[in-house]
């Protein structure tokens, strides 16, 4: 039952998985020629990829929720074969990401400063986070659950900056940006690799775990 | 033999409304019409039916089963057809018939194939090009084509001019004959039952009001027509729901013996359309 649901997830959106997935390829290919930073790529890959969950914008766009349900199939197995469908398009994007990166050499940096086993890890990591955290929000808002997610960021940023402003908390850009960075770096060295690596896969499966949970629990109680 | 569908003490609340304690079952191999009013419940006893909305309290039992366990498997011998059938209508009706038909073990697309030539349907053209009708009817084939033992039909002809109307209906008559098919069909527009319908289920403001055969309605209820003099007060009450013109009253009685006797032969009885009986039913004051 699942693969005749992500069969129909591809055949009702492979016009939309093509759109982003060419958008994805041509927004990578263009960083990796602008960007300075080998670590920069791996951030506008990271936020690239999880919009290939915009592919399940389209049942709430066509209101077609109710027809979904009344098939014989259970709302938690629809929702596992979305979420399958979104991580096999996302892992389509990823190897796009990585031929673009090999095909199209920066002028500054090697292809191995871009695609080293750290910053994949690092890469596998945010696109689990990121798609973890907008995956529900567009199965209970539709399009506007990128919205959504943008906004609630947005929120919670001037919050932490207020907050740190106001001495409540401590500098939370020193501890986003120097602290977890350096806890993650003191991790890595004292673990070594291969468990590294194999941790932070581990992170963004339990992370894509909890977010497909989290999901079924919010469509099983969703009134369509 | 057990009923094919059994709702008891179904009860949803929404802000500023409720549906409150509707009881009914359906028999194998009968059509029943659900009939009301626009905003009656009509379309809330079928979503919750499917589970597409949450009860707060009650039992549905589908062929002998909860309807909250199998959940999956219940709705293999289940057709539906919503109201406003939401469609990918960027799909052909081909396509999208083809995508929807992989989930029934029991999909025969010859039988699909069969009644879109039917219908007269062009499978494919995209169904965004579609008429309303015709969306209809695709939705009708699709809910046919997967031996569905019980079809839940949420204001079918709803919006469908007469001629479509009744073309639908002949079709969905001709395809009721061999009674192995249950149906629960919801409608506001009463005519379209009067041809087709064993049972009916009449829903006012959420509440129940009953659910009889129609032979059980046409002997239970009856219209009364007469002069104003006779409309004293003992006579009003024998009867549910009363117009006064000046030139006589009509009236609607659940009590045609005690009229007769009441009345004799200065009263004209009649049967009650079931249209009469829910325009009167609305108009009813007081309870039920």
């Amino acid at each position: 039952m699942i693969s005749r649901i992500i069969r129909s997830e591809i055949i009702l959106n492979w016009k939309v998985v093509l759109f982003y997935g060419a958008l994805g390829v041509a927004m990578t290919a263009t960083y990796a020629l602008m960007l300075k930073n080998p670590g920069a790529i791996i951030a506008a890959a990271a936020i690239l990829l999880p919009t290939q969950a915009v592919l399940l914008t389209r049942s709430s766009r066509y209101h077609a929720d109710a027809t979904e349900c009344a098939l014989p199939v259970s709302r938690d197995e629809l929702i596992l074969g979305k979420y399958l469908t979104v991580i096999a398009t996302m892992l389509l994007a990823f190897v796009l990401v990585l031929a673009t990166v090999i095909v199209v050499p920066h002028p500054e940096f090697a292809t191995s400063d871009v695609l080293n086993p750290d910053r994949l890890a690092t890469l596998v990591v945010l696109v689990g986070l990121i798609s973890s955290l907008l995956v529900p929000l567009i199965l209970r808002f539709g399009f506007m659950g990128i919205m959504v997610l943008i906004l609630g960021l947005n929120v919670i940023t001037v919050i932490v900056f207020v907050l740190t402003a106001a001495r409540v908390i401590g500098n939370a850009l020193h501890f986003v940006f120097h602290d977890v960075p350096a806890a993650v770096a003191a991790f890595r060295s004292s673990v070594g690799f291969p468990w590294f690596h194999l941790g932070a896969l581990a992170v963004a499966c339990g992370l894509s775990y909890a977010s497909l949970k989290v999901s079924q629990l919010i469509y099983r109680r969703r009134e369509l | 033999m057990e009923p094919i569908l059994e709702v008891c003490g179904l009860t949803k609340r929404y802000p500023g409304f409720e549906l409150k304690d509707v009881s009914f079952r359906l028999e194998h191999g009968y059509v029943m019409g659900l009939i009301g009013a626009n905003g009656a419940g009509k379309t809330t006893i079928i979503k919750l039916i499917l589970n597409l909305v949450r009860k707060d309290s009650g039992e549905v039992r589908i062929f002998g089963q909860d309807h909250l366990q199998n959940e999956a498997s219940l709705r293999e011998r289940i057709g539906v057809v919503h109201e406003a059938p939401p469609f990918y209508d960027h799909l052909s009706a081909g396509a999208f018939a083809r995508l929807v038909g992989r989930f029934y073990t029991r999909w025969n697309d010859q039988t699909f194939r069969r009644l879109s030539d039917e219908f007269e349907l062009p499978l494919s053209k995209r169904i965004r090009t579609f008429s309303r009708g015709m969306k209809m009817k695709l939705a009708l084939a699709m809910a046919l084509s997967h031996e569905a033992e019980l079809l839940l039909l949420d204001e079918p002809t709803g919006g469908l001019d007469p001629v479509f109307r009744r073309e639908l209906l002949d079709r969905l008559r001709d395809l009721l004959q061999d009674e192995r098919v249950s149906v629960l069909f919801s409608t506001h527009l009463t005519s379209d039952l009067e041809r087709i319908t064993d049972y009916v289920t009449l829903v006012r403001r959420g509440r129940l009001l009953f659910s009889e055969s129609v032979d059980v309605i046409r002997d239970t209820w009856c219209i009364a027509k007469g002069g104003n003099d006779l409309l004293v007060p003992d006579v009003r009450r024998l009867f549910r729901a009363c117009r006064e013109e000046p030139f006589g009253f009509t009236a609607l009685s659940d009590r045609p013996q005690e009229v007769r006797r009441a009345l004799g032969p200065k009263v004209v009885l009649g049967k009650p359309a079931l249209s009469d009986l829910v325009r009167y039913l609305e108009e009813e004051n007081g309870h039920v």
